[in-house]
């Protein structure tokens, strides 16, 4: 965590610091009983040894050993979008060297898309991680200094087809961060 | 559970009968899913020379607990009569439930067993040169005692690992394996790859054959088949009756799909088969 918020300060938000953000805080939270509400989620705890009680990955990861290993929580970015502000590209301020200094909005989003072979199962992942990202926004909001840090959607079930039938939750995050440009004349 | 129970008077769906004369008849039944009560389900076959005659009913072999079949090794048939038929017995504590009478003629009438027979004896010549693999067939429960890993407000499996019912929500999951040939069977292909929807993460969508099993036991999607040399099993998918007569399956042709080897199936026990 301290060298994801390290490199986060250094420099800001990117798509793999933010994957594997999102992927830390899931396996800390899944490598220990003491929390985790479903008893029946609390056997299978995350290892970074074959075999894993849960997979914990980004979703792009090809890892022949977890072919089709579930439960599984995948870790996938939606889309990122500036924000621009008011007028002049979101110029905020010149400092005594006259440099202006140019800010934005990015707002993000992840999915952490839920896989079970079982409905139930699914859902009560699903509900598991739904319910730990509102109590730990706060938290994790305020150690990566985003604005914003909200839950956005808990998806419907959904079903996919493996060798046996697979069954699919998508939990939504959305978050904002603010990120400054200081043009300096050489 | 109990309530449904009670309601039912015949908790036996389908009592067949599959014919070999000089011996080796297996009686196979299957029950209503709706049927529920205690594991100890005690089955006691009766064959009967003249259909149902009253009192001529001979216990065919010892009692059998928590099975589907039972073959009778006995010729009992002589002459060109046919007449031979069979009952099961359920025992239950104290509580009894008798089967309807299955003919060895199964459901069919004379004609219609005749073409079975001679449809199930050509397959097997034709398919003698191909690719014989030898396994076990495991038939999910659909019924009984539910598994502690159910939840009782929606009344399905919380655990698909779950090694008591390996997530199927009855207890034990499967009945006991029954070793069975799978004719051409079709050969292996394997794509592992990242899904292209990027929703699965790694998967092998290719690792799918079909094969072909002839005569009974009939079989259902989501059964196992388990290939005996290789220790690689495959949960069924799709059924496909390439032959039948009466809606009784002759031929089957059945699609299946590679389990992966982290997967609650790997742990039943083959040394019970």
């Amino acid at each position: 965590m301290a060298i994801i918020h390290e490199e986060l300060c250094e420099m800001g938000a990117r798509p793999l610091l933010i994957d594997g953000l999102f992927r830390k805080i899931l396996i800390e939270y899944f490598s220990q009983t003491e929390e985790i509400e479903y008893p029946t989620l609390a056997t299978k705890l995350y290892s970074s040894d074959v075999p894993t009680g849960i997979v914990i990955e980004t979703v792009y990861k090809w890892d022949p050993k977890q072919t089709e290993k579930r439960p599984a929580i995948l870790i996938k970015r939606g889309a990122w979008q500036p924000q621009h502000l008011a007028m002049f590209d979101g110029l905020k301020s010149v400092d005594a060297n006259l440099d202006p200094t140019y800010f934005r909005f990015w707002q993000g989003e992840h999915q952490f898309i839920c896989l079970s072979r079982s409905g139930a199962e699914a859902d009560m992942l699903g509900a598991e991680i739904a319910r730990f990202l509102l109590h730990y926004g706060p938290f994790i909001r305020s150690a990566c200094n985003f604005m914003r840090f909200r839950l956005q959607s808990l998806s419907p079930l959904s079903k996919i087809k493996e060798a046996t039938d697979i069954f699919a939750i998508a939990v939504g995050v959305q978050y904002v961060w603010e990120e400054g440009v200081t043009i300096t004349e050489k | 559970m109990p309530i449904i129970s009670t309601l039912l008077t015949q908790p036996f769906d389908q009592v067949t009968c599959d014919t070999i004369i000089q011996g080796g008849t297996r009686i196979s039944w299957s029950m209503d899913p709706r049927f529920c009560e205690s594991e100890d389900w005690v089955f006691q076959v009766y064959a009967n020379k003249n259909a149902d005659e009253p009192n001529n009913w001979v216990p065919v072999g010892s009692p059998v607990t928590n099975t589907y079949f039972v073959v009778d090794p006995t010729q009992r048939m002589y002459g060109k009569d046919a007449r031979l038929s069979y009952k099961v017995v359920l025992t239950i504590g104290d509580d009894e439930y008798t089967s309807p009478i299955a003919t060895t003629l199964g459901n069919l009438t004379v004609k219609q067993q005749l073409i079975a027979n001679a449809i199930v004896r050509r397959a097997s010549l034709e398919r003698s040169q191909l690719p014989k693999s030898s396994g076990w067939l495991f038939r999910r429960r659909l019924y009984g005692t539910p598994c502690s890993c159910v939840d009782e407000l929606v009344g399905t499996s919380t655990d698909p690992d779950c090694e008591t019912c390996f997530g199927t929500g009855k207890v034990y999951g499967y009945w006991q394996g029954v070793a069975e040939t799978l004719y051409d069977l079709s050969p292996a292909t394997r794509y592992n790859t990242v899904d292209d929807q990027l929703v699965q993460g790694t998967i092998d969508a290719a690792a799918i054959r079909q094969g072909v099993l002839i005569g009974e036991p009939f079989v259902e999607s989501k059964d196992l088949f388990v290939l005996a040399n290789s220790d690689q099993r495959y949960s069924i998918k799709e059924i496909k009756h390439v032959a039948e007569i009466g809606n009784i399956p002759i031929v089957t042709q059945i699609t299946m799909a590679l389990l992966p080897l982290t997967h609650i199936a790997y742990k039943l026990d083959l040394a019970t088969s």
